[in-house]
């Protein structure tokens, strides 16, 4: 399994992987397409900076889950056979209580009233645009193991980390 | 291991995937006085409203039940629990046996005891079959009456105006969603649903339902009648703890849990609406009737039943809701005390979109309590980490959260914890 790891202190905010994102979740998949598409594409990735310091953000895949549990709908799922989790959106109803608990503030609401969020790229076969689209590496799709511990962390161990990395 | 879970919502049915996740050959039976699979009760007033069909109810495809591979016995209500045994008791007189139990009863609508209130269109509105009957006589001109304005009252309201209803909401305090919102935030909502035509009336008491075998009218405290087809009323919850009174079981409001979610009975647990589990803001046990508290509930319950140690690390009062377009997201403590070191922010600004935006953030100290957002809710999730993490924030933070840009406090953040 792989997971995203983001190394933010290399991040130089060029938003490379915001315009990659959107492209990425549109209908066309190419740029040009993306911007004639009627329904404007959204990212699912957002880089906030306080002007030194750069930090992309998207869906961590918390190791506790509050979005799932939150999810008074069962939209928002831990899938079975990848372990992401991903939202099922025949099933959200735009109740917005995810909204509430995601610690990232990375969902964000679709063309029909539905929660958005980063996929991984389900549709690229998991091989995330954004990863592909950044110049510095401050992105990076690697196996579970290069991770000093476990697959999953908590939102306070990704700050942590990011320290750690600075 | 041979585990027996009573009730199969929120937190019996997070419980269910947790036990199968830690035990693929445990043996799980679950007792449900509910006649359907796992559902959401929070979705019934969308589905009341026709914004989604009854299929979408309910939580889990048939597969992924099937994938748990439970023993689930529908229509089936606990009447007893025997500690010393280790039985549970059904009112059918069966009993089953458990190695370990998990109490998940959940709650019940608090019902009214006026004249009038055992006429056939007077609700209160808990189960799917609530609904089903209430839906069987909306249509469109006719006029309901809700008594109170809590968070299921201003959903049935919704859901009744989207069918065409005239609705009036009684509410015996001076605001709406007393317990969710700050007074000024409940005004922003009370002129938004009186935009959608919502009849709202303040410090009032319904003091009978009046009408010959049919509900006709509602008389107020003041006198004055409100003509009405239908009455829902919205008084609160309670915790099912009926059937457990005489089993040993340390019940306050609802049966006390501690940290593992244990009761003080040997392998019995307690998740969701009915347990009083620890509250992080209050620093005690509570209550905390709300749909995240029961899954993160049964999921901890279920681990720990078998065989993990994880600790429950608290609940608090949330609630996100959206009325035709109007989002609104509260979190923690929104009503402090009024004196140090509690101190309110509270920032108007006109949208865009023709809503109102507005937020209100809620210190103790330098350390985050609570929030209420109005209009513009991204982001709220960074708020409510904020409180979780309990920690008094930099004023960098503070400043960036005072203007109303919550995910900005990310990079500060990180330089922030160690
Ligand atoms: C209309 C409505 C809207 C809501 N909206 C929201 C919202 O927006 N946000 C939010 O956070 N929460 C909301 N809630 C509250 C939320 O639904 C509850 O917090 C949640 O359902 C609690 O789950 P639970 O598993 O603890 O108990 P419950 O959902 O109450 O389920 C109890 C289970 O126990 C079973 N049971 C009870 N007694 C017995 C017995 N004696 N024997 C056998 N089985 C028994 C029942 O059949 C049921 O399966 C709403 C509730 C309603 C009714
Ligand atoms: S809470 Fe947010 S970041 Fe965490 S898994 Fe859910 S969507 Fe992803
Ligand atoms: S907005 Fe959708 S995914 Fe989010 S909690 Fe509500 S139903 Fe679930």
């Amino acid at each position: 399994m792989k997971q995203l790891l983001v190394r933010s202190e290399v991040c130089v905010g060029c938003k490379s992987c915001e315009l990659a994102c959107a492209v990425a979740h549109s209908q066309s998949k190419t740029l040009f397409g993306a911007f004639l598409e009627p329904v404007r594409p959204k990212k699912r990735v957002f880089v906030e900076t306080d002007g030194r310091i750069n930090f992309p953000l998207q869906c961590r895949q918390c190791s506790d889950r509050p979005c799932v549990h939150a999810c008074m709908a069962g939209a928002m799922h831990l899938d079975p056979t990848t372990g992401l989790v991903q939202v099922n959106p025949e099933k959200c109803v735009g109740c917005w209580m995810c909204v509430m608990v995601c610690p990232f503030g990375i969902i964000t609401e679709g063309p029909s009233h539905q929660a958005v969020k980063c996929d991984r790229c389900r549709e690229l076969d998991y091989e995330p645009a954004c990863v592909s689209a950044c110049p510095t590496k401050a992105l990076q799709w690697v196996d579970v193991d290069h991770f000093a511990a476990v697959g999953r962390r908590s939102w306070v161990d990704h700050l942590k980390e990011a320290n750690n990395h600075a | 291991m041979n585990y027996v879970l009573v009730g199969n919502s929120a937190a019996g049915l997070f419980a269910a995937e947790s036990i199968r996740q830690q035990d693929s050959s445990a043996e799980i039976t679950v007792l449900t006085a509910d006649t359907y699979p796992s559902y959401s009760r929070c979705l019934t007033t969308y589905y009341m409203a026709g914004d989604i069909p009854e299929t979408q109810l309910f939580l889990r495809s048939a597969e992924a039940l099937q994938a748990l591979r439970l023993t689930v016995h529908y229509g089936c209500s606990v009447s007893g629990l025997d500690p010393t045994h280790r039985v549970v008791f059904a009112a059918s007189g069966e009993h089953y046996s458990y190695d370990k139990c998990l109490i998940a009863t959940g709650a019940s609508a608090v019902s009214l005891e006026i004249p009038g209130s055992t006429l056939p269109e007077v609700f209160t509105l808990r189960h799917l079959d609530d609904v089903q009957q209430i839906k069987a006589i909306v249509a469109p001109g006719r006029q309901a009456v809700i008594i109170g304005g809590g968070l299921v009252s201003l959903k049935s309201a919704y859901a009744l105006l989207k069918q065409g209803l005239k609705v009036h909401v009684v509410v015996s305090s001076g605001q709406i969603l007393s317990q969710m919102l700050n007074e000024e935030a409940a005004k922003l909502l009370q002129e938004h649903l009186v935009k959608h035509s919502l009849n709202i009336v303040l410090n009032q008491d319904v003091t009978a339902i009046e009408g010959i075998g049919h509900v006709q009218a509602v008389r107020l405290r003041s006198g004055m009648n409100l003509p009405a087809d239908l009455v829902i009323v919205g008084k609160g919850v309670r915790p099912n703890t009926q059937p457990f009174l005489t089993s040993g079981l340390t019940i306050r409001q609802g049966i006390l849990v501690n940290e593992h979610l244990e009761t003080n009975l040997p392998d019995v647990y307690a998740a969701g609406d009915v347990a009083e589990a620890w509250d992080r803001l209050h620093q005690t046990q509570r209550l905390n009737p709300i749909w995240p508290n029961a899954t993160t509930q049964g999921r901890i319950a279920g681990a720990n039943m078998s065989g993990l140690a994880l600790t429950y690390p608290g609940s608090m009062g949330m609630n996100a809701v959206d009325f035709f377009g109007l989002r609104i997201i509260s979190v923690g403590i929104v009503k402090p005390p009024t004196s140090p070191p509690w101190r309110t922010e509270n920032l108007y600004l006109q949208h865009g979109s023709g809503h109102p935006t507005y937020q209100r953030l809620v210190w103790q100290g330098e350390t985050l309590k609570g929030f209420v957002l109005v209009g513009n809710t991204e982001r709220a999730g960074t708020l409510t980490a904020l409180i979780q993490a309990n920690q008094p924030l930099s004023e960098p933070i503070r400043n960036t959260l005072r203007r109303g840009k919550p995910s900005s406090v990310l990079p500060y953040l990180r330089a922030n914890v160690s």
